[in-house]
Order: C-alpha cells, then structure tokens, then sequence
C-alpha cells in the first residue's frame, strides 16, 4: 500500500475536522495502526512528520496504537481516532 | 466493422426501460449504485429492468446497445458532500466535466460511454445518477452519508420511471 | 477555551493510484521504486475464520479483471488440502472458464489499454474515434470471452458458479452449443487480432528476463503443472515459498516477490510462451510463426504479440473442450464428511500471471492462515528494472514525455497496474 498517500489522507481528515470545530490549533492525533499495515513507529512519525508540515496538524503530539489483532477487518489500515483541538474565541 | 445490429426480435426488451447498478461491493461506497438497484428492485413493478454489473464497464455496451432508455447509478468523485446525488443526461458528446464517475477497477463508465458515442453504441437516452462517495476503503460497507444518498437516489430513480420528477437537471 | 476531543475514527483511504520514483545523481539512475495498491493483503486477514468454502467466493472479489483467476487458485488449493481429485468434464469445464477470462481480459488489455500506445492516442476513446473497426474487434472479442464466463460462472459480476469440487451446477451440451457460432467468429476475430498487432512498430528493445510460469506435459498451463523457470528451475507447486520469497521493500510497505537468491523474475504470456510454446494448439502455433515470433520474446512490447497468440489458443481451446463435452454425473466432487487440520497451496495462470494461493485449514474447516501471491507483486520487481532501463535510455526526456513512456512500459505486463497507472504520479529527483 501507499503509505505517503495514506498519510496524507489522514493529515487532510484532520484539517478537515479542525475547520469543521473552527479550531485554531490541533494539540493532539490519536492514531490506531492496524497490524498488516506494516509500519514501524519510526516510519510512521516520520512520514506523519513529513505529510503534516504546513497544516493545522503540524505541531499536533502523535499517539499512535499499533494492533496486533490480525483478524480485525482494518487490519491493513490505519484509522484516525480523535483529534484533540483548541477552539477558537 | 461496426458492432452487430440489434437483434429484431428483442424490439420489446429494447422498449423497456433498462437500469444498472455499477459499483464493487468491498470497496466501501464505491457499491453505491449497486445498493440503489438493491433497493429499487421491487420497486420498479416490472416497469424496468434492472441489473447489477457489469464487472468492467465496456460489457455496458453490450447491455445497451440499441435500448431506448436507460438508467445507470454509479459512484461519483465530484468534490461534493458524501452523498450528495447528482442526475445528469448524457449527451452526444460525453459528460458534462462537472460530474466524473470514478471506478475502482478496469476502465471507468465515463471511458465506456466515450467509446460508445465513438462506436454509434449508445441507448438512445441515458440518464446518470451519480452519488458521491466518500470512502474507498477496501472491506468497508457504505458509509452513512452515502447510504442515505442511496436511499433518495433509489427514490428518485423510481420516480423517474414513473413518470414523475423528470426535468430536473442535477441537483 | 479550553481544548477538547474530537471522536472521529476515520479509515485512511487508500484508491488505487500508482506512484514511480526515480532518483538520478549525476547522470545515472541510482533508483527507481514503483508502488501500487495491494488488494490481497485486506483479503489475506479477511479470510481468516472463514469457512474452506467460502474463499473461492471471497477471493473472486480481488480483482475485477481476473476473478476466475482466485476462484480457480483457491478451489485448487482447497481441494489439495483435502485430498479431492477433481478430473474428466469437471477439469475441461474449469479450463473452459479460464479460457473466457483470458480471452476477455486479453482482448480488453490488447485493444483498450495497449494497441493506443503502439498507435499513438492517449486512450482507447480516442483510438476508437479513428479506428472503430479495431476497437469493435476488440470489443467483439471480449464479448466472447465473457458469454463463455456467464454460462459457466452463473452471475456475470463475480462467477459464483464454481466451487471446491467442481460447480454449484454444470451446463448443458446445448447450453455450451448455443455458444459455437460466437465462438467460430473469435477464432477469425482473434487471427486477424495477431496479425493487426504483428504489424505495430516495435522499440527495438530486450532485456534479460528469468521467466517463470506453470509448465505442464501435455497442455499449455492454465488450472495445472509444476513451476518452471528460463534458467532451469523445476520444482512442485508445494516448494515455491521455498523458492521464491516475498520481501518487504527498503522505503516501502510494499510486498515483492523474489527468487531467493537470485533477485527479479517475470510471469506472464512472455513467460507462459516461452516455456510452452510448443504446447500451443495448431492455429495458435501458425498465427505466432505467421507474426515472426521467435520461441523465446524478450521484447517486453510484444507482449502484445504473445497475448493475441494465448487469446486464438484460448478460443481453439474452448471450441476443443466444446466438441468433446459430455455433462459429468455430478457437478461437483463431494468433499470429506469429517476432517482434520491440513494444509494446500495451488498456482493457476491468470491472464496476466502465476497467482499462487495457500491455505491452512483447522480440524473445523475454518481458514487459520490465507497466503495469496497475485502476478502483480511477482511483477513487480522485474517491472522496476524495465523501467531503470528505459529511465537510463531517456535521461533527455522532459518529465511529462518520461511519464508516458513509463506507463507505457508498465502496460506491457499488467493491465490492473496499468488502471492504477492512469494516475501514474512520477516523481523524478535529480542531483
């Protein structure tokens, strides 16, 4: 699979649900990373890294968890769990 | 070698209205058009018929070659809202830029209807009703927006069979 | 204000977009990576837990192009984990279907996705504008291919006729009959295919490729056989794992198919040809040696050529399999009332490939382990090298005239890489 694009879908979500909630700063992505997505934690912040410069996500902490459940149905994927926001005034 | 004519003795099934659902079940809302035929099935009164498929789109010509009206549902890539349903009426030159449908395998219904203008094999009218979709993914069912699209765009399908409804550009 | 969570649980979307990098440092080409989706890898957890029936069901649903392809892998494998014989009209009507699917997949792949390359249009809509005849040719032809899928694999969308041990329902003779006049007018069709397609212009290229592809006595392989390769290598279906590896690819997520040891390798029609040309049927034979094909092709652009040959085979094939058919007693092998825990792989040749399935069963029949190796990730790697290739032959070219050519180069092998590739996004970092 393609990682970068996936990246970059998920960085674009996360703008999206910003704008959405009229956020001004995201602190906070909560990642889950299925277990064939065949990513280590290294490579995925990394990448996170690379695809959220210049977007509201980029000073964001990343939480990531990886699953171990191969027969979860998102096995190969990775999810977007919750964006922690600040609101604006 | 142009395609073969239509077969004479099928003049009533080329009267009847034909609708078809495209779309691939395992790839998230890319099944929509396949939902909406699920969903108008008992709907139509035998007034139409209606199919799934075909897998790849070119076998669209196959099917509609020479059918005087027909109906396809597919998902769309449009930039607007998941599920948001869009009618649009294929003219002689193609689609309109507004509306692409997109395919997650083999060639995409707009390509078919290209080759169709192309071979002199079209429906004499075709109607598109596109859904947008929102997700890909592969293993997921419909997401909810877009089962509700699937639900007006089902509706209104057969309401256009019925004879109401009609003149209504997209929207 | 004070911050809060937001509950999204949003999938990644994954589409089926292809991307190349090439890295070029002072004139020479250091790298070149090609990514594409990977539908089986979803599929291979999908499985999991389900019953040994199911898969040929599950699998179908893999690739639009070749479902026949993972139903015959799958219903193979199951039945070589328990211990099913399955043979005589049964076997030919298998072979039968496969022959639809080659049919229609290489004719949609020749005329839709590959003759506008040779011919210079973008597209097969625009190549149809100039050319309609070509392209109704083509067309017609699929169209054979794909009444031979309807009558033997029940429901046009996904065949879900077959199933481990045979069908769910076989057809008739007259069902089988009534398909001969359209057969008949293919196999003109699919002559006059290679000689249309013997005649395009050729880049004068050829590359050095270990072929691989299924190898069988008396037939030219479709659902059987043992794996050979170019350089001598034989071996049962049950050793590939133990031959070739698929690799985690340095920069990458993705899975590639090597041969231990030895690197890069090719299956496909150039592959198929060139270790069973000599098991073609007569007309087969007699079209490739009318289009100047010698019995090895390593000019991956004629591939065209060697496709056009498999697709009279495979028409001359099913018209043989429709003279000899009588029904069989029952449409399906029955499979063992009771089991235990066991293990089965088979390698069947999709249009474009060696597609290698394995499967390990628990004592309830459920799938503990799906392994599936699709021709695509067995490509993959000897797809790269083509391209370094032909990147290192076009140093000069401006990016946009680099991406044609190296879409182009990819048509040559794989028609589901070459739908991903109408999104080839190329990016090319030069120092």
């Amino acid at each position: 699979m393609h990682e970068e694009a996936l990246l970059r879908d998920l960085v674009r979500k996360v703008g999206e649900v910003a704008h959405a909630h009229r956020a001004e700063r995201v602190t906070r992505v909560r990642l889950w990373v299925g277990a064939f997505a065949h990513l280590s934690p290294p490579q995925l912040r990394e990448r996170w890294t690379t695809a959220a410069a210049d977007t509201p996500a980029e000073r964001a902490e990343l939480d990531i968890e990886f699953s171990h459940d191969t027969s979860d149905p998102r096995a190969t994927g990775i999810v977007l769990v919750s964006v922690d926001a600040e609101p604006s005034r | 070698m142009a395609l073969p004519p239509a077969d004479p003795s099928d003049a009533p099934t080329r009267r009847t209205p034909l609708v078809i659902g495209l779309g691939n079940d395992d790839r998230g809302d890319d099944a929509a058009g396949l939902a909406v035929v699920r969903a108008l099935g008992s709907r139509t009164l035998g007034a139409a018929r209606v199919l799934e498929g075909p897998r790849e789109a070119t076998g669209l010509l196959d099917l509609w070659t020479g059918v005087e009206r027909v109906i396809v549902v597919d998902a769309v890539r449009s930039g607007r809202p998941p599920g948001t349903v869009v009618r649009v009426e294929v003219g002689p030159h193609g689609f309109p830029s507004s509306v692409r449908p997109s395919s997650t395998h083999g060639l995409s219904l707009a390509e078919a209807v290209g080759l169709g203008i192309s071979l002199g094999a079209m429906p004499r009218s075709l109607v598109v009703y596109g859904v947008e979709a929102g997700d890909f993914a592969a293993g997921r069912g419909l997401s909810g927006p877009v089962a509700r699209g699937v639900v007006e765009a089902a509706r209104r399908v057969a309401d256009e069979l019925a004879g109401a409804a009609l003149g209504a550009g997209e929207g | 204000m004070a911050e809060r969570t937001i509950r999204v649980d949003y999938l990644a979307r994954v589409e089926g977009e292809g991307a190349l990098k090439v890295r070029i440092e002072n004139g020479r080409v250091e790298d070149v990576e090609l990514k594409i989706f990977e539908p089986p890898r979803f599929f291979e957890a999908f499985l999991r837990g389900r019953s040994y029936l199911e898969a040929p069901d599950i699998t179908a649903r893999i690739c639009g192009i070749c479902p026949v392809a993972y139903q015959m892998s799958s219903a193979h494998a199951m039945e070589r984990a328990l211990g099913m014989t399955v043979d005589g009209p049964l076997r030919e009507l298998r072979r039968l279907l496969y022959c639809g699917e080659w049919i229609e997949s290489h004719a949609l792949h020749i005329y839709l996705l590959h003759a506008p390359d040779f011919l210079g249009y973008p597209d097969a809509i625009r190549l149809a504008k100039d050319h309609p005849e070509a392209v109704a040719h083509g067309l017609a032809l699929k169209k054979a291919g794909n009444a031979l899928m309807q009558v033997l694999g029940g429901r046009e969308i996904h065949p879900i006729n077959p199933r481990v041990g045979g069908f769910y329902r076989v057809p008739t003779r007259g069902e089988l009959e009534a398909l001969r006049p359209m057969l008949s007018n293919a196999l003109g069709l699919a002559e006059e295919t290679v000689r249309f397609v013997a005649g395009l212009d050729f880049p004068d290229i050829e590359e050095e490729y270990e072929f691989v592809a299924l190898q069988h006595p008396r037939e030219y392989p479709m659902n059987e056989g043992s794996v050979a390769s170019s350089r001598g290598l034989h071996l049962p279906v049950t050793e590939f794992e133990d031959v070739f590896e698929e690799v985690q690819v340095p920069h990458s997520n993705a899975l590639q198919s090597v041969r231990r040891g030895a690197g890069s390798y090719l299956v496909g029609p150039l592959a198929r040809y060139a270790l069973n040309h000599d098991r073609l049927s007569p007309r087969a034979l007699s079209a490739a040696h009318a289009a100047g094909l010698p019995p090895v092709v390593r000019n991956p652009y004629r591939s065209i050529v060697v496709r056009a040959v498999e697709v009279v085979y495979a028409v001359e094939e099913a018209l043989r399999i429709l003279d000899a058919y009588t029904p069989p007693p029952a449409p399906y092998v029955e499979p063992p009332a009771s089991f235990h825990a066991t293990e089965g792989a088979a390698i069947t040749e999709a249009p474009r490939g060696m597609l290698y399935h394995r499967y390990r069963l628990n004592a309830d029949g459920l799938i503990d382990e799906a392994k599936i190796v699709a021709p695509t990730s067995q490509n993959q790697k000897r797809i790269e090298d083509d391209l370094r290739h032909l990147v290192e032959r076009s140093l000069d070219l401006d990016e946009a005239t680099l991406t044609d050519a190296c879409e182009r180069a990819i048509r040559n092998h794989d028609p589901c890489i070459s739908c991903a590739t109408h999104f080839l996004s190329l990016d090319v970092e030069r120092r």
